[in-house]
């Protein structure tokens, strides 16, 4: 089964290019023979020659980073994009998400449809599609919305998972936020998993543990693609029997988003070192899953400065004195987790830590909340890595800042006139604040 | 008119459940007749294909694991493990204990058979044989996982419980989907496996297509037999309900029914009357009386809805009008069937399950405690109906002149 990529504006495209990269790198790396079959037809597609050529999409309002990422590409001598896979225009969405939604993305809906339905058929059975864009911007955030939007129109019964990067806290687009609830508030309603990216916490790691002095966005790309990555391979599953899975996005929607809403999953890996200190680590299961349980319940998106005073609380204490023991300790309640195996001795490697019912909610079992996926084979050159995918309460607190920022310059109206100008009423705003603020609810009542 | 139109009906429901016995691959499917005829008790030439059927089906059930014989008519022996195999199936019957005691040639009524047929099918044997069939047709079907639903309590739905039913939804909804792009994959690899079939000219591939063709055609086959049998099971489901409401009748016709073995001569019947110590004149009165009772509490019914005089009789003993069909489906406003009256496989089973008792759980003394306690307040219920009713006599009668009623 095989998963067709779409990726939208500029940040799209540079994540898309290096998490293809990076899955080549690990598909054809001395790996063995059915994971790397696996892992080709699921993201690339092999002409004649053997050449693979990546089952992607690529469509930006401006030719720049499109042509940088193709040519980037075609340099790596592994793989390359298409030549016909991308659609570009010459002036851009100036950051706004009401030029991209409702101007560009309509202006081109037919090309860009076309562009996806072409990879679709050379699938021989769709996975799905993943689409990648940032949140802050123009293209990314608004064309992004409305291709999936068509998506969701053209292939009701195709799994859709959009991978957001979400910005800088502290980032330059200075209307950031409103595109950013504008995007989410859209996207909840047509996605069926959100897998989310944060800057600050990728520029973190780039920063703590891969010790980057000066990260560029190449280095958060290069994170971001890693984790990403992590995800997608191939990988054994409950339901595959004992086969590489050939049904991942649906795999992973049915383990962690079934409830409409709560959609929102949040990606964090170990180990993340540097390349230079990789030789002189070793690692174990045991070591990995405990540090990794201690980052979920603590909120911890990295596996420096991990808080082990976060305890679990008793089982199922709800109401006020679940929410007394939120605040106070910090825990992080999640609704369903999945964790992802690499490596070698994989098959040893227990979980049973995270399938502890003080984990969860009240109302889903562990055994429905909990799901593992495991695969023998070392993945990025890490001998043993462990992801988690979590549809927690990790990304409160980031939406809650975001939704809060974006209602202060609403409530001054300030560059409202900016999307009005291009179709964006106000009611709009007030309804994409409404529902996330649901969304907020949602979560922060989980308990 | 009316019964031969219900006639009709039953006919062609039975005909569907034939329909569909035979497309689950079952061998010894009897014909509509044999079952309409196995209601009134028409003889051997009726029972052997009953004995064959049940056998059938409870081998296909994996109850009993025998090959029915290819002899026209099954033996004894054959008829015994039959038996048995109802027995496990649950049909706890008076015939079915005894089996074991009974010397000598096996002989049931077709009736009898009828009943316990009934029983395996209200018991799930449809859906087990469906299932069979299936599995033996596309051997690419997986079972679909069965996901425990989640035990919301009586009190109403609370929010976690809703919650998790949201979930449910969306993890099927999920798996809906992911069921569809298998059968797209599917559909594109059979069109792609014909498309070569048909375009290939090559000498060096013809024993390779003609191979592919074959089974194709073999696969075309199987879909079509699958398709069929999926047709026949839905045309089953949409008729089922009045099957069971002439089953109703055939539960009905048994229980007035007093003897156990199946009447063979009149002799049978005499000596039957005899051991009841009837008057030869018969007890005319009280039979009329206990028709009239009987008829009362639907005549009452009707006249609520309908507002009409009550109508003279009403069903009579042994009166064969289960044909008709029942009073919902002409249009008419009776009102619902209590549970164990109810048109449904459940209410057969229940209906059954009163008559078979389970004897593996009440003890013989308890059994007839429960039955005594269930005539005395049937006799109470029918006491407070004949009161009830002389109320009424007596003030219609009062309203009329020059009349007189003297009570029985």
């Amino acid at each position: 089964m095989s998963i067709v990529t779409v990726q939208l504006g500029q940040c799209g495209n540079q994540v898309g290019q290096e998490l293809f990269d990076v899955i080549c790198k690990d598909a054809r790396d001395g790996q063995k023979r059915g994971y790397s079959d696996a892992s080709t037809a699921r993201f690339f597609h092999e002409t004649t020659t053997g050449d693979l050529t990546s089952r992607a999409v690529l469509i930006d309002m401006e030719p720049k980073v499109i042509n940088h990422s193709m040519s980037k590409a075609a340099k790596s001598g592994r793989w390359r994009y298409g030549e016909k896979s991308h659609f570009s225009q010459k002036q851009g969405s100036g950051n706004n998400w009401a030029n991209g939604y409702c101007v560009h993305g309509p202006r081109h809906r037919e090309a860009m449809e076309d562009l996806v339905r072409r990879e679709v058929e050379r699938c021989d059975r769709l996975a799905g599609v993943v689409t990648m864009m940032s949140v802050a911007g123009g293209t990314g955030s608004g064309v992004g919305t409305y291709v999936t939007q068509c998506l969701r129109e053209v292939y009701p019964n195709s799994f859709i998972l959009n991978h957001l990067t979400w910005p800088y806290d502290s980032g330059e687009v200075i209307v950031q936020n409103y595109n950013s609830v504008l995007t989410l508030s859209h996207l909840y309603g047509l996605s069926d998993a959100i897998l989310v990216h944060e800057n600050d916490t990728v520029h973190r790691i780039c920063a703590q543990l891969l010790n980057i002095k000066h990260i560029s966005f190449g280095d958060v790309n290069r994170v971001i693609a890693h984790q990403l990555a992590s995800v997608l391979q191939p990988a054994l599953t409950t339901d595959s029997y004992g086969d590489y899975s050939k049904n991942p996005l649906g795999e992973l929607v049915s383990s962690l988003a079934c409830h409409p809403e709560y959609k929102l999953l949040s990606v964090c890996g170990i180990p993340q070192v540097a390349s230079s200190s990789m030789a002189y680590s070793v690692f174990s299961w045991p070591g990995l899953l405990k540090h990794l349980r201690q980052m979920l319940i603590s909120n911890t998106k990295m596996e420096e400065g991990i808080d082990w005073q976060v305890r679990a609380p008793p089982v199922h204490c709800g109401g006020a004195e679940w929410a007394h023991s939120f605040r106070t300790t910090g825990f992080n309640r999640s609704l369903a987790n999945l964790l992802i195996l690499r490596g070698k001795d994989v098959f040893s490697a227990e979980a049973d830590g995270f399938q502890d019912a003080a984990l969860y909610t009240s109302w889903l079992p562990p055994r429905e909340a909990f799901s593992m996926w495991k695969s023998p084979v070392s993945f990025n050159q890490y001998e043993k890595s462990a992801t988690l995918v979590s549809n927690s309460q990790t990304l409160l607190k980031p939406l809650d800042n975001m939704v809060r920022k974006a209602w202060n310059m609403f409530a001054s109206r300030a560059y409202i006139h900016q999307y009005t100008k291009f179709g964006i009423a106000e009611e709009d705003f007030l309804d994409s604040f409404t529902s996330l603020e649901q969304v907020i609810s949602s979560y922060t009542q989980l308990c | 008119m009316h019964q031969s139109k219900g006639a009709v009906r039953v006919q062609e429901v039975i005909g569907a459940l034939c329909r569909m016995l035979t497309a689950t691959g079952l061998d010894s499917v009897p014909t509509p007749e044999v079952f309409r005829r196995a209601k009134f008790n028409c003889g051997p030439e009726v029972e052997d294909p009953l004995w064959k059927l049940l056998a059938s089906v409870l081998k296909t059930c994996n109850i009993i694991s025998v090959e029915a014989p290819e002899l026209p008519e099954m033996a004894s022996d054959h008829r015994r493990l039959v038996a048995v195999g109802l027995w496990q199936s649950g049909y706890h019957v008076d015939w079915i204990r005894c089996v074991g005691e009974q010397g000598g040639e096996f002989v049931r009524c077709s009736r009898e058979l009828l009943l316990a047929l009934g029983w395996l099918l209200a018991t799930g044997a449809v859906e087990t044989l469906l299932a069979h069939r299936a599995k033996q047709l596309d051997s690419t079907r997986r079972d679909p996982a069965v996901m425990t639903p989640p035990t919301v309590g009586e009190a109403q739905m609370d929010r976690p419980s809703l919650r998790k039913l949201q979930w449910l939804f969306g993890s099927l909804r999920s798996q809906r989907r992911s069921l569809l792009s298998m059968q797209e994959e599917q559909s594109k690899l059979v069109t792609m496996a014909l498309s070569v079939g048909l375009s290939s000219s090559s000498s060096s591939m013809s024993t390779f297509v003609s191979d592919t063709n074959s089974a194709l055609q073999e696969e075309c086959v199987r879909m079509q037999d699958l398709s069929q049998l999926l047709k026949s099971y839905t045309d089953w489901k949409h008729t089922e309900k009045l099957f069971w409401v002439w089953m109703d009748s055939v539960v009905e016709g048994h229980a007035t029914d007093q003897r156990v073995a199946c009447p063979l001569d009149s002799d049978a019947n005499a000596s039957a009357n005899r051991s009841r110590a009837v008057c030869p004149h018969g007890d005319w009165g009280l039979e009329c009386l206990n028709d009239m009772l009987l008829g009362l509490p639907t005549v009452q019914r009707k006249r609520g809805q309908r507002g009409e005089e009550k109508e003279p009789g009403g069903r009579r003993r042994g009166q064969e009008s289960d044909d008709r069909p029942p009073a919902e489906l002409d249009g008419g406003t009776a009102p619902p069937l209590p549970p164990c009256l109810s048109p449904s496989a459940q209410g057969y089973r229940l209906r059954l399950q009163g008559e078979a008792g389970d004897p593996g759980a009440l003890r013989a003394s308890e059994r007839r405690r429960l039955l005594m306690l269930t005539e005395s307040s049937l006799l109470e219920g029918r006491e407070r109906c004949q009161r009830a009713n002389r109320m009424q006599f007596q003030e219609m009668i009062g309203r009329l002149e020059d009349m007189v009623l003297i009570a029985p």
